[in-house]
Parts: structure tokens; C-alpha cells; sequence
């Protein structure tokens, strides 16, 4: 140490560094005042000869680094806030820009949030338990390959106990019951019926009470006890702090309430949340027939007294939709999938006939499983509304920064004064970036409210796979909140860099004396370019709008072979509340007499099956009297059993013979009525009727043929359908039941009383759903629907925001140009000269936006083929091109209207005013 | 980079050049470098300061608070052992480079 006193480490405060830097001041006006200045002008030439005193300061506890680093970056958040607080005052006194910035980046960024978290809750959400990433699904394959089908009880036992390398194996598989209790009426509730090991092996601890455990799960003397979710318990029972241990009634049969679990916890499925838990060996308890109508008579009578249910003893009754397993300490998936290829090669040796060529799939499970599938176009359903809004937020991006331009220049005079009092041009663009990022992250905040509203809005839309948003738990967690900020704060910096990187190249000489003219081309440029941008985008946005418009419009033109107006229709099922085939068949008839007495009814009947109810088409295997098939041809027919006054209720055309009628009962020869692609099909002769199909062995005659009817969604092939006569398979009355009638009043109303006559029959019974035709119809258009409502929403928004932007550039060039316009017009230039002159400037832009956007939306048209219907084309050129032109034309006018100002300047004044 | 190291060194040169007479305050030191610079070292005055407050790290200066003639309060500088060497050092490699670039100079004339 040689540095003598005062040496090297000695702490420097900022205080005495000032006080050093002021004695020299003081010294150095005192020295100018003596050679004859005034006291005022030596201040400031001594502080002007000094330099930034503040930044002087910094270097001098730099220089003692690395001591001091604390004191720069509490100076630089120091003078931080000093950026902000110079920000606040200048958006309070532009309101105008700054109310228009703010409401263009709380919807820019609200929609991107709103997205984000439903992609959120889609894929990245991790179920509510214990290591979820060490979670499996396990499903079996079927018959023909399809990936992802359900298991039987025995396969879900063999996949268990033969597995080495899965710590446990449990089934989560969804059903509907009834659940109620006391006196109060019931509530049709989605339950999961689990094994013992489920909550174990989850990791899920109850909020109150217990789980379900082991012993409550014995096939032969299966416990009757429920764990509640945290949904139902607050909503249907009221929060009641004492449920522990009370008694529900599920489908009218008693059940122990022995816990409640926490909100968070809602399985490990997107497709439905549970509102209870019950154990699996209960299930056959909760109906008549023992669980399963096939499966018992396939048994026999006794139903398999003595042993287990028959539906846990066979292993063709595949009924358990999802297995989910927990990988042992150290073992992979892929390993899982070799064990498990080897345990379906046993089996398929061991029961040749049951197991046919089945297979095991395995994936890994982490998130909540999508529905299956539906998966991919759920990924990419999400993936284009993302894109959407991201195209939004890039296109009111371009905006602001086009805005922020106009006001850089308007600013230049206060930045040259900055400039010429000493800020460097790094601390001009951080003021600017500080301005702009301040803006926007103003703005996210409003966003997060924004959102907040536009998930409530969206929470009835179903996205692909029929999961509705609201049933999804969207909401706005850390990690959403976390992309707001980022996404603000990126939002920010971008739309507010070029600006000020163009301000601070302003010099001082020019602004200070209000020369702006050779400054302009860069900004011009940029603002040219932001403009093609805009308008790009634009019309990208209006193209998705305009595919996703055309399919709806089809489909809401299409014909769909039966009449929505008038006709509603409710779906209840008996077998939930223990009724016997008999017993239902009366509640039945009871039922449709009652409806057809109401005023104005004009038809009802009772089916199996509706038009426009979701779930896939399954066909069952028959012989066509007189058909030769092919070798490997199976002919397949969808049946919908019925009462008769069918086809009359929903509107449906008989073509020929006669439909299902009064006749047609039990001990009656069995009939059917074929659609007409059934008819054309496989009685190319055109003699349908009268024909004989062989149906499980049961001759079948076919009395008439009925034109087609959309019955899954308004688009796809006609397959071959059949309706046959509920009375002559009576064991159908406890399956799912749909009442439809029509009325020459209102559907609604219709609707309504639908429920109320059946729950007049047996207030037990509580509908699924009863509603119009009409509202079926929006909910399996459900993807499209809320795709063009985003879509139109957000083209709109960037129709009226590029408008708004090129307006906003002509009449900037307009008030920039006064003096040539003047000089123009004193020359002899009529108005619509100039105005073709002034416009014409932002033609070029808003052509080449035209141009690129044409090209881009027709590119991206693919990405929209997924959710299209019909023959609709995504990437049109007709409307491709109609849309150009409408952006071209909306683009013009926005152009021409600020540019007829310029017509009315008057010369002599313009050229004094300069 | 080279043009401001240059600067710097002279800088420092200038400095310890100027204190070698005895302590003086900064206001003294600057007055004395924009005297005898003849203005040539006319850049921000203020640039002084950081400069001596990293050669006091350095340890070629070390300071102390005093009083000026007037009776004001005022930070001094003076020169320590290791100050006194680099000067020496610096004149000697100043010297060498003044006399080569004297020589190119005088060469290329010739």
C-alpha cells in the first residue's frame, strides 16, 4: 500500500464527490465573472464548459470500483424514475395518443392473455398431484387400431399385475348419475369412478375427510362411499362444514360421504371434471341392470351370483375409458411401452378370441390428457387463435410505432433542447424506450382486465373435442401473468425503438430552429413500410375471418334433412334411476302423451338417437338380402330405435313405404326404415322396400326409405342409418332417451316444457339437456362459431386500425407539405391534383401490403383446413382477391379523405405561415 | 481506443506534471492544465476529475481536505513515491517518442 492517506479503500460518498465538483464550480464562475461576464451567463458557461455533472459524479465512483457499483445502479434507477415521472406527464398531456395507445394495447395484449390462458390451461397445466410428469395413460387399442379405445376389467388387471416397471395402475373412467340429498332435488353430476389405488397413487390428499382407499373398492361388497369435489360440495351443498360422513343419494341408492377434496384437484382429464369420486366395485350398484345390459345377458339370468359382477369378469365388455399408472422409481416410458408390448403379445396368445389383434398403447401423461381424438385439432385450433392474436398485437404494434413516429417529429424542437443541454443520445432513446415501454405495460395491466372479461365471454364456446373454455379452470396464474409482463414489456420496446432511434438523430441546430424537412425521408420510410405491414397483416386477418364466415354460412345453409325451427328436443336416462325396461317403457309413453297434449304440439317421439348428437359413428355389422359383398366389404348400418311419429317430429322426408309405427311391437316381425343412401346403396334397382336384411341373425324386413339426415355434424358423407322399433328392443328404454316434438310455437318455450313434463312424471329425473334444434345445431358448430367471432372481432379492430394509421400518415404529409401545396396551387394545380399528389404517396405501401398479404393469407390458408367444413377453401382466390380489394379500398379511402384537406389549403396563407 | 489512451496517458502526464510542484486543489490543477495546454486539452473540464480520482486509486496521487488561501474548504492532491516514479517514466518514454516522431518527420522532409 503506497497510496499514502486517503488510500485505495477508503469509501468515496457521492457527497464528497459533489462538493469537490462544486468548489471548482463555484471557482470557475467566480474566474469567468472577473474576465467580465455577467454573474448568470458565467454560471451557465461554467456549467456548459463542466459537462453533465451528474454523469461527471458517476465516473468518479466508478473510479473506485468495485466499491461503488451499488452507487451506479441506485443512480441509475434513480434517474429511471426520473423517466417514468417525465413519462406520466407527457402521456397527461397528449391524452388523446395516449388514451388511443393504451385502448389499442389493453385489447392487443387482453386477447393475447385471454389465448395464452386457454392455451395454458390446455397444454401446459399440470394436474393437481404428486409428480405428474411420472403419470402414464394406458389405453387398449381397437380392433382396428384406433390408438386409444377402452379396456375391460380383466385386461386393466393383467396390464397391473404383469407390469414390472409401473408403481400402480388405477382407473379414472367418467359417468353421469344423479346425485342428491335429503329432500332437495337432484342434480345430474360427471363422476369418475376409481379404483382403490387412485388417490394413492395420485398423491391427492383430501381437504376434509378422506380418500377413497383399497378397501372400499372390493368387487363383491363394494363400499358405498363418495368423495365430493370442492366444486359440488360449495355449489350443491352449500359449503356445508359437517358433510363428513352424511348420506347422499347417487341415482336414488345411498352413499357415504367420507371426503371432500381441494379446489384444485379435477382428475387428470381436459374432456370432464369430476364432480365426485366413487369407488369402481360400486358402479354395477347404481343401475337395475348391474352395470351393463349386454354383459348380463350375456351371463345369463343369475347375473354370475356368487362371484363378481359380470361387467369385472368379461373381458370383451371394454367400458374403462382412461388407466392411468405411475412410472416405478427409475423406470422410462419407453421401457413401459417394450413391457407393455410383451404383455399384449401374451395375452393376444393366452385369449386369442377376446383380445383379436389388441394392443397396449402408453403415453406419457404430465398435462391433462386431451380428449381423445381430438387432439390434434385441439393443438391446432389453439395454435391458430394464437397465431391470430399474435397477428393483432404485431399489427397494433405497427400502429403505435407509426403514431410514435408522427409525434417523434412533432417532439423534435424538446429533443433538441435535451440534446443541447447535455443528454447524450443514449439517454434521449432511453427516455423514449422508457415512455413507450411505460405505455404498454399501462396498457397489459388494462389487458389483464381485458382478459379476465374475454374468458368469462368465451367460457360457454367449446373448443374442438366439445371441452367448453369455462370447464377448462382458465385462469390467470403466475406463468400467464408472467407472459403479460414479458409480452408488455417486449410489446413496448418494440413499437417505441425505431421512433426513438429516430428522434435521437435529430440535430440540434435544425429542430431548435424548426427545420424538419430533410429529416423526414427515414421516418417517411419507416412510416411507409409500417403502413405495407399493416395492411399485410390486415388483410391476413380478414382472410381467416372471411374462411372461417364461408364455413358457417354453408353450414348454416346447408341441408341438413331435418327442420331446427320449431322442433326441440330434451335427452334423459332412466336406467340412472333404477327403473326396469318395463317401468321405463310407460314413463315413456306416459311422457308423449303428455307432450303431444300440449298446446300447440303437433308431433313427439321418443328415440334413441337425435340428429346433430356428437359422438362417432360406429355402424353395426349386417347382411343384405340379395347383396353380394365383396370379399372384404362389410356392410355397416347406424340404427336409431324409435317411437313411432318420428320422422314427422324432426321433419324428416319418408320417400317411400312407411316409417316406424304403433304396430311394431315386441312379438311383431321386426322392421326397419332405411335411409336412402342405405337404399341406393345396396338396392341399386331402387326396390328397397320389401327387402330383408339379416341383422345378428334375426331376419329383418325393411317396410320404407326416408330421405337422409346430417346425425353427427352438418358436414361429412351420408352413411348408411336404419330406424328401427324401440318396442322391439325394450332393454334400449334404460339406455339414453331423447324426447323431440315440434310445435307451431316457440322451440324455447317448447324446450322448456319438455322438462318440466318430465320432471312432472318423476322429479328424479333430470334432463341432460333440453333445448331447441336450433341451439344443437350452434354447438356442434361450436369450433367455427367461435373462431369467426374472434376472427371477425379481430379483423375488424385491424380494418379500422390500419384506416386509422394511413389516415393518420397523409394528413401528418399533408401538414408537412402545406407550403409546397401552396405553391402548387398559387401555380395553377386544381384540388384534385394536389390530393392525388398527397394520397398517392401512401398508394404504394398499402398496394405492396395488398400484394404481400394476398400472398401470405393464401399460404396460410392451409393451417385453417382443419376447421373448415364443406368445400370450402381456405385459400379461396376469389374471396382471397375480394378481400384484397376490400382492404385496398377501405386503405384508399382512409388515404383520400385526410388528402381532400389539402385541396382546401389556401396558398397565400400557406405560404405566410412558414 | 488507441486515440483515447493517448489522451488519457497525457492526461495523466499533465497531472502529475502538475502537482510535481507541490499539493493543489482540482480547480488549480484544471486552471493549470487549460493555461498550459493552450487550449489544445479543451475538451469537458469536468473530464479532470474522474481522472484524478482513478489515479488516487492507482495510488500515483493521494489526497487530503484542506483550506485554500481564501479560507475555503477544498480537496488537495499531491503526488506520491510511486506518482513521482511514473512521471519519470512517462517523460522518459514521452521524450522517446517525441525524438522518433521528430525523426520520421525530419526524414520524410529530407
Amino acid at each position: 500500500m503506497t497510496g499514502g492517506s486517503g488510500g485505495g479503500g477508503v469509501p468515496r460518498s457521492r457527497a464528497e464527490m459533489r462538493s469537490e465538483v462544486e468548489f471548482y464550480l463555484e471557482e470557475r464562475i467566480r474566474e469567468l465573472e472577473e474576465s467580465g461576464m455577467s454573474p448568470g451567463d458565467a454560471a451557465e458557461e461554467a456549467r456548459r464548459r463542466f459537462g453533465d455533472v451528474d454523469e461527471i459524479v458517476n465516473e468518479m465512483l466508478e473510479a473506485w470500483e468495485p466499491e461503488h457499483r451499488g452507487w451506479r445502479i441506485r443512480e441509475m434507477m434513480g434517474s429511471f424514475a426520473q423517466d417514468l415521472r417525465f413519462a406520466g406527464r407527457m402521456l397527461v398531456r397528449n391524452p388523446g395518443f395516449a388514451l388511443v395507445a393504451l385502448a389499442t394495447l389493453a385489447l392487443g395484449i387482453g386477447a393475447n392473455t385471454a389465448i395464452f390462458s386457454v392455451a395454458d390451461a390446455t397444454f401446459l397445466e399440470r394436474p393437481a398431484v404428486l409428480e405428474p410428469t411420472r403419470l402414464v395413460n394406458v389405453y387398449t387399442t381397437c380392433r382396428r387400431g384406433q390408438p386409444r379405445c377402452s379396456s375391460s376389467y380383466p385386461d386393466y388387471v393383467d396390464y397391473r399385475d404383469r407390469s414390472s416397471l409401473l408403481a400402480g395402475l388405477a382407473v379414472e373412467t367418467p359417468n353421469q348419475a344423479v346425485i342428491s340429498r335429503g329432500s332437495e332435488g337432484g342434480q345430474l353430476a360427471t363422476y369418475a369412478a376409481v379404483t382403490g389405488n387412485y388417490f394413492n397413487l395420485l398423491g391427492v390428499i383430501p381437504d376434509q375427510g378422506r380418500i377413497l382407499q383399497t378397501a372400499d373398492d372390493v368387487l363383491e361388497a363394494p363400499a358405498q362411499v363418495v368423495v365430493l369435489s370442492h366444486g359440488i360440495w360449495v355449489n350443491q351443498f352449500g359449503a356445508d362444514p359437517d358433510i363428513i360422513g352424511t348420506t347422499v343419494r347417487i341415482n336414488t341408492v345411498p352413499f357415504e360421504v367420507v371426503g371432500v377434496a381441494g379446489p384444485d384437484f379435477r382428475g387428470t382429464r381436459l374432456s370432464y371434471t369430476p364432480e365426485f369420486w366413487m369407488p369402481l366395485a360400486a358402479v354395477p350398484i347404481l343401475t337395475a341392470d348391474g352395470g351393463n345390459v349386454r354383459a348380463n345377458r350375456e351371463a345369463g339370468a343369475d347375473g354370475g351370483a356368487g362371484g363378481p359382477p359380470e361387467i369385472f369378469r368379461s373381458r370383451t365388455s371394454r367400458w374403462m375409458g382412461g388407466l392411468v399408472g405411475r412410472l416405478a422409481p427409475g423406470a422410462t416410458v419407453e421401457q413401459l411401452k417394450d413391457e407393455m408390448a410383451s404383455i399384449s403379445l401374451q395375452l393376444a396368445e393366452e385369449y386369442p378370441d377376446e383380445r383379436g389383434p389388441r394392443t397396449i398403447t402408453v403415453e406419457s401423461a404430465g398435462t391433462y390428457s386431451l380428449p381423445v381424438g381430438a387432439e390434434d385439432q385441439m393443438r391446432s385450433f389453439v395454435r391458430v387463435l394464437l397465431g391470430v392474436v399474435a397477428f393483432s398485437l404485431l399489427l397494433a404494434t405497427a400502429n403505435l410505432a407509426n403514431l410514435l413516429l408522427t409525434r417523434a417529429t412533432a417532439r423534435q424542437k424538446e429533443m433538441g433542447i435535451r440534446t443541447a443541454i447535455g443528454a447524450g443520445r443514449g439517454r434521449v432513446i432511453r427516455q423514449l424506450l422508457v415512455e413507450s415501454t411505460a405505455l404498454s405495460i399501462a396498457g397489459g395491466a388494462l389487458g389483464i382486465g381485458v382478459a379476465a372479461l374475454l374468458i368469462a365471454g368465451l367460457s360457454s364456446y367449446d373448443l374442438p373435442g366439445g371441452v367448453t373454455v369455462g370447464s377448462l379452470g382458465v385462469d390467470l396464474n403466475g406463468r400467464v401473468l408472467a407472459f403479460t409482463v414479458l409480452l408488455s414489456t417486449v410489446t413496448g420496446l418494440v413499437f417505441g425503438l425505431y421512433p426513438a432511434l429516430q428522434a435521437s438523430r435529430t440535430s440540434v441546430v435544425d429542430a431548435l430552429k424548426g427545420e424538419t424537412s430533410h429529416r423526414t425521408s427515414g421516418a417517411g420510410r419507416a412510416r411507409s413500410t409500417l403502413i405495407a405491414v399493416q395492411v399485410g397483416l390486415c388483410l391476413i386477418l380478414l382472410a381467416g375471418a372471411g374462411t372461417f364466415i364461408a364455413t358457417l354460412r354453408s353450414a348454416l345453409d346447408a341441408d341438413l334433412g331435418f327442420d331446427t325451427a320449431g322442433v326441440a328436443a330434451a335427452r334423459f336416462n332412466l336406467r340412472l334411476q333404477r327403473y326396469t325396461p318395463e317401468q321405463a317403457r310407460q314413463f315413456v309413453q306416459d311422457l308423449e302423451s303428455r307432450v303431444e297434449a300440449l298446446p300447440g304440439v303437433v308431433e313427439a317421439a321418443v328415440a334413441s338417437r337425435v340428429p346433430l348428437q356428437p359422438g362417432g359413428y360406429l355402424g353395426i355389422l349386417v347382411e343384405v338380402d340379395g347383396y353380394e359383398r365383396a370379399e372384404d366389404e362389410e356392410i355397416r348400418v347406424e340404427t336409431a330405435f324409435t317411437t313411432p311419429g318420428y320422422l314427422q317430429a324432426i321433419g324428416a322426408s319418408l320417400l317411400d313405404g312407411r316409417s316406424i309405427g304403433s304396430g311394431d311391437l315386441e312379438d311383431a316381425p321386426p322392421v326397419f326404415a332405411v335411409n336412402r343412401t342405405f337404399a341406393e346403396r345396396y338396392w341399386p334397382d331402387g326396390q328397397a322396400t320389401g327387402g330383408g336384411i339379416n341383422y345378428f341373425g334375426i331376419p329383418v324386413e325393411v317396410v320404407g326409405v326416408f330421405d337422409n339426415i346430417s346425425w353427427l355434424g352438418v358436414d361429412g358423407d351420408p352413411y348408411p342409418v336404419a330406424l328401427a322399433s324401440l318396442d322391439q328392443r325394450s332393454e334400449l328404454y334404460l339406455r339414453n332417451l331423447t324426447i323431440v316434438a315440434r310445435t307451431t310455437g316457440d322451440a324455447s318455450a317448447l324446450a322448456s316444457q319438455l322438462r318440466d313434463e318430465i320432471k312432472a312424471l318423476d322429479p328424479e329425473v333430470e334432463p341432460s339437456f333440453a333445448s331447441p334444434m336450433e341451439d344443437l345445431l350452434a354447438s356442434v358448430l361450436m369450433t367455427q362459431r367461435l373462431g369467426t367471432l374472434l376472427l371477425s372481432a379481430l379483423a375488424a379492430l385491424a380494418l379500422v386500425l390500419a384506416a386509422v394509421g394511413i389516415a393518420g400518415v397523409v394528413s401528418y404529409t399533408v401538414s408537412q407539405r402545406v407550403r409546397e401545396v401552396g405553391i402548387r396551387i398559387a401555380l395553377g394545380a386544381t384540388g384534385r391534383q394536389v390530393s392525388t399528389l398527397v394520397a398517392g404517396g401512401v398508394a404504394l405501401p398499402v398496394g405492396l401490403g395488398v400484394l404481400l398479404g394476398t400472398f401470405a393469407a393464401l399460404a396460410l390458408g392451409q393451417v385453417m383446413s382443419a376447421f373448415v367444413l364443406f368445400d370450402v377453401n381456405p385459400a379461396d382466390p376469389v374471396r382471397v382477391v375480394a378481400v384484397g380489394l376490400i382492404m385496398l379500398t377501405v386503405g384508399m379511402t382512409a388515404a383520400v379523405l385526410p388528402a381532400r384537406r389539402a385541396a382546401g389549403v389556401d396558398p397565400m396563407r400557406a405560404l405566410r405561415t412558414e | 481506443m488507441s486515440g483515447s489512451d493517448l489522451f488519457t496517458g497525457t492526461l495523466e502526464l499533465l497531472i502529475l506534471r502538475c502537482l510535481a510542484g507541490g499539493p493543489r486543489h482540482g480547480y488549480a490543477v484544471g486552471r493549470f492544465l487549460r493555461e498550459s495546454s493552450g487550449g489544445v486539452l479543451d475538451v469537458e473540464e469536468g473530464a479532470l476529475y474522474p481522472a484524478l480520482h482513478r489515479m488516487e486509486r492507482k495510488g500515483l496521487l493521494a489526497s487530503s481536505w484542506g483550506k485554500t488561501e481564501t479560507g475555503r474548504r477544498a480537496k488537495f492532491y499531491n503526488v506520491t513515491p510511486d506518482g513521482g516514479a511514473r512521471l519519470e517514466e512517462e517523460r522518459v518514454r514521452w521524450a522517446e517518442y517525441a525524438r522518433a516522431v521528430d525523426g520520421v518527420l525530419q526524414e520524410s522532409e529530407g
